[in-house]
């Protein structure tokens, strides 16, 4: 977790490096260290459920992007129907904040996908500090809950697995 | 256009979005908001949002997006039961000026 709060921070210093001028590549690297503040973050909590330390990195190369994305895609859905449906139970809680976790991901994700990749559109700090802010929201609400039942499934769900068949 | 974006009510929009400019005051500047979908297909709001360039980050950016999700999404709680996913992005007075026509990320 600690390198994942590192990206976080460099990410701050990016946003803030050209002020008040601003320079499109500190911006969009801004927002993209964000990014991989957060994807760092997940996956390193993830292995950090294997005993065998010297694997770790090994394992941490599993992981997909695009996978990471449809894990949160489902996750934010299962989220909105525990919390509809299960208004104020402690259940309820823990999926509103694996819902910060996952719409943060998303968000920022689709943001990293323009910064580096689309030069049409044109960057301006707001739009780096609300990936900042998108990444501080998720490393709390995952700090909240990353021991509950439902953050560790949401772990295993980065993976891609599928569903057994029935 | 997706099926879920034909159910969305434009009044039922306007309205929540003048309740939360009543709400969040002299933070937020304008509301914009459009009807579409998000590069994987499925439908969505697209907010935009200008703010005062004090609110534009840091934990005041963090506490004004929180007040304003929270009252646009208690109000269009409907548009999330039909599958209509709620997007935003801000821009500072100063941007926007800058910026105007220009497209939102």
């Amino acid at each position: 977790m600690r390198y994942a709060r590192q990206l976080l921070e460099l990410a701050r210093v990016l946003a803030a490096l050209d002020a008040p001028e601003t320079r499109q590549a500190s911006l969009r690297r801004s927002a993209s260290t964000a990014y991989y503040a957060l994807l760092h973050l997940l996956i390193s909590e993830a292995v950090s459920n294997w005993s065998s330390y010297e694997h770790r990195p090994a394992l941490a190369r599993v992981f997909e992007h695009g996978k990471i994305r449809t894990a949160c895609v489902n996750a934010r859905a299962e989220a909105v129907r525990v919390t509809k449906s299960q208004t104020g139970s402690s259940e309820a809680l823990v999926q509103e904040h694996l819902r910060v976790v996952a719409e943060s991901f998303l968000r920022v994700h689709s943001r990293r996908e323009l910064a580096d990749y689309d030069m049409r559109p044109e960057w301006r700090d707001t739009d780096a500090w609300d990936a900042i802010d998108d990444v501080s929201n998720a490393f709390e609400s995952w700090e909240a809950i990353r021991h509950d039942p439902a953050a560790q499934a949401f772990l295993v769900s980065l993976f891609g697995t599928r569903r057994r068949a029935e | 256009m997706h099926l879920a974006l034909t159910l969305v009510e434009p009044k039922e929009i306007e309205a929540a979005i003048a309740e939360a400019r009543q709400a969040l005051g002299s933070e937020v500047v304008d509301i914009l908001y459009e009807l579409g979908e998000d590069e994987s297909g499925d439908p969505g709001i697209f907010y935009r949002i200008v703010l005062k360039d004090a609110y534009s980050r840091g934990t005041r950016l963090g506490e004004v997006k929180k007040r304003l999700r929270a009252i646009l999404d208690h109000k269009l709680d409907q548009l999330s039961k039909w599958g209509v996913i709620a997007h935003f992005s801000y821009r500072n007075e100063s941007e926007h000026a800058e910026l105007r026509n220009r497209p939102w990320l």
